[in-house]
């Protein structure tokens, strides 16, 4: 998956591919540090001098800054249109990891519609479906915790998994995720 | 052109007596499904297995005991902070160390699974699913046949199994995303299976004790015909109610509802609970490998949940409506 986040970079999948890689983006905390190296090397290569600054927070900075960037079109494949698809995908690039980090594993709040929502007014693009599902935060995962064991004492799922299923119920409520 | 007659021949007979193997196939793997899932529920083990789940990785020990006194199991996480899982036929007990919490669930009326599904274990996994026999192969030093369970929509996740060939016990499982990346994967690295088993293995540790513990414990009476004042609207194809419940969690709050649904394998509960005053958070979630969706509608939250395609949930959750008097 790491070749596709450096595809991704340089403007190389399809549509359909970057969705995935998108995805996996959001979903994959190890893709995300991949995606900060690979920004880190391509600054360091570009001579820019702002190595050190993490780049969620660089690019919040820019967003505040210039909205109507944020306004990537989907990219096509028609040959006039090549050379923009790298400048396009840059663009939804940035947009990406604004939506990471929105949506990092310990955020307090779900995903939904925020300053980028303005930005980016295509719900069909691949921007919003990567902004589908937040993990749920540590104190909603307490609240929501009654809720996960009632779910897997009354699963079918037992009958064949025995009960290794109920390994759900503690991994996320004793907080086994995210360490 | 004789030569030609006798090739169509030929072809023709071969395209016919590929079809009955080919049901035949599916039968065979359904055959496994069903000895896996008697297998957990008839066999006394003990052994140990992995957890593997986005950024989870934890090495747990169980301990299935059937006797005459029915069926009882303990799974204790040997990673990170003390958790356990004690189940007594219907009652499972979580004992979360860190919160010092124990929380109780009880199915109602000591029913069974299989009595809760009208056509027992495996009714519409044919419809949903395409299940193969796959490689033989080993696992946790047992010789194992690997089945493949592929969805027929978008609106399931597949799954990998592997089953050890001479108990019939599932070695390995994986559920399969949508990209063909595993979401979740269940492994022994150690089963001793059948032999004696002391009952003091499924008692939880004596770290567990729960003097000072918060005890939460919700109480559910069945209530499988009656969904009260909502109707469901949209079941997602191949998904059909198996079990419906009064719950309540707190003595002072109204009761709640909780119903399954399933589609002979994956399962999605729906909880409607009066919304508390504080603004709950509303949409899709991620839960550990389940899926979330989260709504309020009127003055009341509902929660589905389930280890399904966040679609699945949404539609479901999106087609309750209130029934009108």
């Amino acid at each position: 998956m790491k070749s596709d986040v450096s595809a991704l970079l340089d403007g190389e999948l399809e549509a359909h591919e970057a969705k995935a890689a998108f995805a996996a983006l959001r979903d994959e905390g190890e893709l995300r540090r991949a995606w900060d190296e690979y920004q880190t090397i391509g600054a360091a290569l570009r001579h820019e001098d702002r190595l050190g600054a993490c780049l969620a927070t660089r690019v919040m900075a820019d967003l505040a800054r210039d909205v109507t960037v944020l306004a990537p079109r989907a990219p096509r494949a028609d040959a006039w249109h090549r050379p923009l698809l790298a400048l396009a995908a840059s663009v939804a690039g940035v947009a990406v990891v604004g939506w990471v980090a929105f949506s990092a594993p310990l955020s307090p709040a779900p995903v939904g519609p925020g300053p980028m929502a303005k930005a980016a007014p295509t719900p069909e693009s691949a921007i919003a479906s990567v902004a589908t599902a937040a993990t749920v935060a540590p104190a909603a995962r307490r609240e929501m915790q009654d809720y996960l064991v009632a779910h897997q004492a009354h699963v079918p799922a037992a009958q064949v998994l025995g009960g290794t299923q109920h390994i759900r119920t503690v991994s996320v409520v004793g907080g086994g995720e995210g360490r | 052109m004789r030569r030609a007659h006798a090739a169509r021949l030929m072809l023709l007979g071969g395209l016919c007596l590929l079809h009955p193997f080919l049901a035949h196939a599916q039968a065979d793997a359904m055959q496994w499904l069903q000895r896996a899932s008697q297998a957990a529920k008839r066999l006394s083990y003990t052994g140990t297995f992995v957890y593997q789940s986005g950024s989870i990785n934890e090495t747990s020990r169980i301990t299935h005991l059937v006797d005459a006194a029915g069926e009882a199991e303990r799974l204790e996480v040997l990673d990170g902070s003390p958790r356990e899982v004690v189940r007594i036929n219907d009652e499972v007990q979580c004992f979360l160390s860190e919160q010092r919490t124990v929380i109780v669930e009880r199915r109602p009326g000591g029913r069974s699974f299989p009595a809760l599904l009208p056509a027992g274990f495996g009714g519409g996994i044919g419809e949903n699913y395409v299940v193969k026999k796959g490689a033989a192969g080993r696992v946790a030093g047992l010789e194992t046949q690997s089945i493949s369970i592929e969805p027929r929509d978008e609106l399931r996740y597949g799954h990998q199994w592997w089953v050890d060939t001479q108990s019939g016990l599932l070695v390995k499982a994986s559920r399969i995303g949508e990209r063909g990346e595993p979401l979740e994967t269940f492994a022994f690295t150690e089963l001793r299976i059948g032999g004696p088993i002391d009952r003091e293995a499924i008692k939880p540790a004596a770290r567990m004790k729960t003097q000072d513990w918060r005890v939460q414990q919700s109480v559910t009476t069945e209530n499988r015909a009656d969904d009260g004042a909502w109707s469901f609207r949209v079941l997602p194809a191949g998904f059909r109610k198996i079990s419906g419940m009064k719950r309540q969690t707190r003595a002072d709050a109204p009761p709640g509802m909780h119903w399954v649904f399933s589609d002979g394998l994956a399962a999605v509960s729906v909880f409607i609970d009066p919304a508390g005053d504080a603004p709950a958070e509303t949409g899709l979630f991620k839960m550990g490998a389940l899926n979330v969706y989260k709504r309020i509608l009127g003055e009341h939250l509902i929660v589905v949940m389930g280890d399904v395609p966040s679609v699945t949930l949404k539609r479901l959750g999106d087609g309750i409506e209130g029934r009108r008097k």
